[in-house]
């Protein structure tokens, strides 16, 4: 229902044809029409630029326009608007054309019913209407394949993306459905293993390829499944191309959206080269810590061996003239049994007596005997000591005697502290055996009392005081042995406590220090042995380090994870 | 009077090891010992010592603090580190105040020789005070231009060792200290070496960076001195060329031509060492050399109670240089006092120093003007003084082609 009348465009010049038609359209609806009449297309064209109408009727012999360019131009300046062509003759052919130009509807002049031009106006307006609404729907549904293309476009390129991001991933990703079927092989694992996802996709681990070289391979798996959480599975072996390798894994529990049932994501890498770069590093660690040593026990060797030469030296050089009186004794004596001795022979006798300088080698051998012998046994046990503290390395805790262990350490570096330190040991001697890697604590014991020295040697240097004192103690703690390395220097500033343990951090001039010494001992003391390191530290007066080892005997024989995360626990 | 040694370490079984292997020299030498730097300080103000020879590492004052007290105090005595000590810092630190550096354990019959050539040397000088500024020398001046062109190939990084090698053996002063360097025991072993080149590649160029660049151990001659004694460069590098080319005339061995250019290199070094320690007072000398007939050798015994021959070889001799080129360098003007038994450096360097005059034009009139033809024919080299003639025209002529 509309309350405003329909308008009604009127493009007719026949005057008669117009009040007929005016006639027809208020003497049956007055009211609903409202007509606007023009006379030339061009009329009309100028009204449909600036102003609406709800229907346009058209005369197809117009001066400006005739037949069907009137039809092509009035539908061209209005196309959304319904069209009734009135033609002057009963030309069913033009009629047609007129319809397919984009007409609705056509009358026939001289015709025309009035009931039959309101129908015709209403078809035709529906008609339209229909039109319209078909085109808006077909242009709707287009919209929506756009769009609907478009987010297919952005989801294939999204799905590329993420596949790049998983096949890029240098690190395994393997999934694993809630039965342990693979479900998803990235790159990484097609590479490390060899197998490709085709092949390894809907197989289970166990069963997908892989050589496994673990003695329980199912026992192990299993154990993966039945974690809540994640869990971690260290150097596993496995065989690639005749050769033992080894794989780092981490297993995640994950939640299946839609499903009741969990899967399971792998991660982690092939070790193998780095566990080798860490057991060299270990080993570096230790050649370190030797070759610290190194200049300070050739010195050390070189005392000795410079004053046993120098004695021996010198009891060949005395043996000469000794054993040339010795000698000339014989014939004294032979001399004395038949008391021929003459004056020739009692002066040579007191020549050679003299020569020899018996007086002083009488006093003087014997010492140089004992410095050949003090000598060697220093040298016997700076090499005993060094043996025992680069103690062949044992990969297992044993238990040791922390003391003895400790005095070792003291002798091979007697060469860092002798020249400027007293060292005074304060040990208890009921302290029972400790689990230890007696290696890496050696290495502990000789940074601390470097570092101790060097504590010292840089206070005397800048104090001219004579020398400090390291004071080496241990005492039972309950279930803790603990250590203590005290040193009388300058203490460690505070703006720098907080830094003490970190790798690469060093006060020490370049060449001195590799800042790597106390990240090292703090990783061997708390991850090799579950112990505690740390200091005390009072500027002016010195600091002293301390070390808790746990005395259980339950980690006997164990071997502890890697140093990989040193310094940063 | 016997030659008095301390012995200086913190180790008494070293001093007791060192005085029985010693004792048979009781008849010549007198051996003391002291336990601590500053004993040996004490020790020391008691009596003159010819020779010190002190550990490096000891508690309280080490070895290259004890040497640097020795040298301002008691700059006559000889002062040689006997160390076991191998970490570079000490040894950069100890290389200004020692002269010599013998290495732990140490050969007895090395140290024997060693003392041996120290005596030797103390009886060359007779003044004491040259003996003091002598014993005072780290380093003896180098030509600037040389000195710049050495520090500026040590300081860009691509220079090749080699390179540094060739501008060092056109110097007396730097040559003479990498000599020093690598004839004793400061970096690795001692070994004779008398071919600076070879010496620059024993060292090392790391350690070289370290020595010049850092510790000093060459010297810039200033620039009015420059002017007085750079002739000297010249008549050196002359010498040193000349000698090589009569050594190998005489198809001597490659040490024997090394020898020959190093002390042709080194024999007026003395002149040099005069100059810079007696500015004016040598200045007064030279200039009563400019009467005809007058020698330089006799103005300088008049002045300083000795020569410049003297002086180099002194000096040399204090650095542990070998003795072929400390001999060549002390009678290259009267060989014959040397009594040499066969062709030798010290022949060499007499002839091209010789020759080198002769071939000027103004010849100088202030040293020996002829061959000691006496000795060469008791060492049946007559014949060969004109084939060493011609080989230095040769020199000479290519020198003057690549100028």
């Amino acid at each position: 229902m509309r309350d405003t009348p329909i308008q009604l465009l009127l493009v007719e010049d026949n005057y008669l044809d117009v009040r007929l038609l005016r006639a027809m359209l208020s003497g049956r609806a007055p009211g609903k029409f409202a007509l606007i009449e023009v006379g030339s297309m061009s009329a009309a064209e100028s009204h449909l630029a600036t102003q609406a109408a709800d229907i346009i009727l058209l005369d197809l012999g117009l001066p400006d326009a005739r037949g069907l360019e009137a039809v092509r131009r009035a539908h061209a300046a209005a196309p959304r608007i319904p069209l009734v062509v009135l033609t002057g003759c009963d030309d069913e052919l033009m009629a047609d054309r007129a319809l397919q130009e984009g007409a609705q509807d056509f009358l026939v002049k001289g015709q025309i019913e009035t009931p039959e031009l309101l129908r015709a106006i209403r078809y035709a307006t529906q008609r339209m209407k229909a039109e319209v609404e078909m085109q808006k729907a077909q242009e709707e549904a287009e919209t929506a394949n756009r769009v609907k293309s478009e987010l297919l476009d952005e989801l294939e390129a999204a799905y590329a993306e993420t596949e790049l991001f998983l096949r890029s991933i240098p690190s395994l990703l393997i999934g694993m459905d809630a039965q342990g079927r693979i479900t998803r092989w990235n790159l990484t694992a097609t590479n490390t293993f060899g197998v490709d996802a085709r092949s390894a996709e809907g197989r289970t681990i166990e069963d997908c390829g892989i050589r496994w070289l673990h003695p329980d391979m199912k026992a192990e798996i299993s154990r993966w499944m039945k974690t809540e959480t994640s869990c971690r599975c260290d150097n596993l072996p496995y065989e690639r191309e005749s050769k033992t390798r080894l794989l780092g894994l981490y297993v995640l529990r994950i939640p299946v959206e839609g499903a009741k049932h969990t899967g399971f994501i792998i991660t982690g890498a092939d070790v193998t080269e780095r566990m080798g770069l860490e057991l060299q590093l270990r080993q570096a660690q230790k050649l370190e810590g030797i070759g610290q040593l190194a200049a300070g026990i050739a010195h050390e060797i070189n005392t000795p061996t410079q004053f046993v030469g120098d004695n021996v030296r010198f009891l060949k050089d005395s043996w000469g003239p000794v054993a040339e009186f010795l000698d000339f004794c014989g014939t004294v004596q032979a001399k004395c049994a038949t008391d021929s001795l003459s004056p020739q022979h009692r002066q040579r006798f007191r020549e050679l007596y003299q020569n020899c300088d018996l007086e002083y080698l009488l006093e003087h051998i014997p010492k140089a005997i004992d410095l050949c012998l003090e000598g060697v046994k220093r040298v016997a046990k700076i090499v005993r000591g060094f043996k025992e503290f680069s103690h062949p390395g044992s990969e297992e805790k044993r238990a040791i005697n922390l003391n003895r262990a400790i005095e070792t350490t003291i002798s091979v570096a007697t060469h860092e502290w002798k020249y400027c330190a007293d060292l005074v040991t304060a040990f208890d001697d009921d302290l029972p055996l400790v689990p230890c890697l007696v290696g890496e604590f050696n290495q502990v014991m000789l940074n601390l009392i470097v570092n101790s020295a060097h504590a010292i040697g840089s206070a005397v240097e800048q104090n001219g005081a004579g020398k400090g004192i390291i004071t080496i103690s241990t005492r039972r703690e309950g279930e803790w042995a603990r250590i203590a390395v005290a040193d009388t220097g300058a203490g460690i500033p505070v703006e720098i406590r907080s830094r003490v343990f970190e790798p690469f951090f060093t006060t020490k001039e370049v060449g001195k220090g590799t800042g790597q010494g106390l990240a090292l001992a703090h990783a061997a003391i708390v991850n090799r042995h579950q112990g505690q390191l740390w200091f005390e530290s009072e500027l002016g007066q010195g600091t002293t380090f301390f070390i808790r080892l746990p005395l259980g005997m339950e980690t006997l024989g164990r071997v502890p994870p890697g140093m990989e995360s040193f310094g940063h626990e | 009077m016997n030659k008095r040694i301390l012995f200086v370490d913190d180790e008494p079984m070293i001093l007791q090891g060192i005085q029985h292997s010693l004792r048979g020299m009781r008849a010549e030498w007198e051996v003391q010992l002291a336990g601590s730097g500053a004993e040996a300080l004490e020790t020391m103000a008691q009596a003159p010592f010819d020779v010190v020879i002190t550990d490096m590492r000891m508690p309280g004052m080490d070895g290259a603090q004890l040497l640097d007290l020795v040298k301002t105090k008691f700059p006559r005595t000889v002062r040689i580190i006997l160390s076991g000590q191998s970490d570079r810092e000490t040894i950069l630190r100890s290389v200004g105040a020692s002269h010599q550096y013998l290495s732990k354990p140490c050969d007895l019959d090395e140290l024997k020789q060693r003392l041996m050539r120290a005596f030797a040397l103390r009886d060359m000088l007779n003044d004491t005070h040259l003996k003091e500024v002598i014993g005072r020398l780290e380093t003896v001046p180098s030509l600037p231009a040389l000195y710049i062109a050495v520090t500026e190939a040590l300081r860009s990084p691509e220079t090749p060792i080699t390179k540094i090698g060739d501008l060092i053996a056109q110097d007396m002063g730097m040559c003479a200290k990498v000599l020093q360097l690598a004839n004793s025991a400061f970096f690795g072993l001692s070994c004779h070496v008398s071919n600076p080149q070879q010496a620059v590649s024993l060292i090392g160029i790391e350690n070289l960076k370290a020595l010049v660049l850092s510790v000093q151990v060459f010297s810039d001659l200033g620039g009015h001195l420059t002017q007085d004694l750079g002739f000297l460069w010249h008549h050196s590098m002359t010498t040193a060329s000349f000698a090589k080319a009569i050594a190998r005339v005489e198809r001597s061995s490659g040490t024997v031509m090394d020898d020959a250019f190093t002390a042709g290199l080194l024999h007026d070094v003395g002149r040099l060492v005069l100059a810079c320690a007696f500015g004016a007072e040598y200045q007064q000398v030279l200039k009563r050399t400019e009467e005809p007939g007058v020698l330089l050798a006799k103005c300088e015994g008049d002045a300083f109670g000795c020569t410049h021959n003297g002086v180099g070889a002194y000096l040399l001799g204090l650095w542990g240089l070998t003795d072929s080129i400390v001999e060549a360098v002390a009678w290259h003007h009267q060989p014959a006092q040397a009594e040499p038994a066969s062709f030798s450096a010290l022949i060499a360097v007499h002839a091209a120093d010789y020759y080198d005059n002769q071939l000027q034009d103004h010849p100088r009139s202030d040293e020996p003007s002829a061959i000691d033809e006496l000795l060469l024919t008791q060492l049946g080299l007559q014949q060969q003084v004109a084939p060493w003639e011609k080989a230095c025209r040769e020199v000479a002529s290519r020198s003057v082609a690549n100028a």
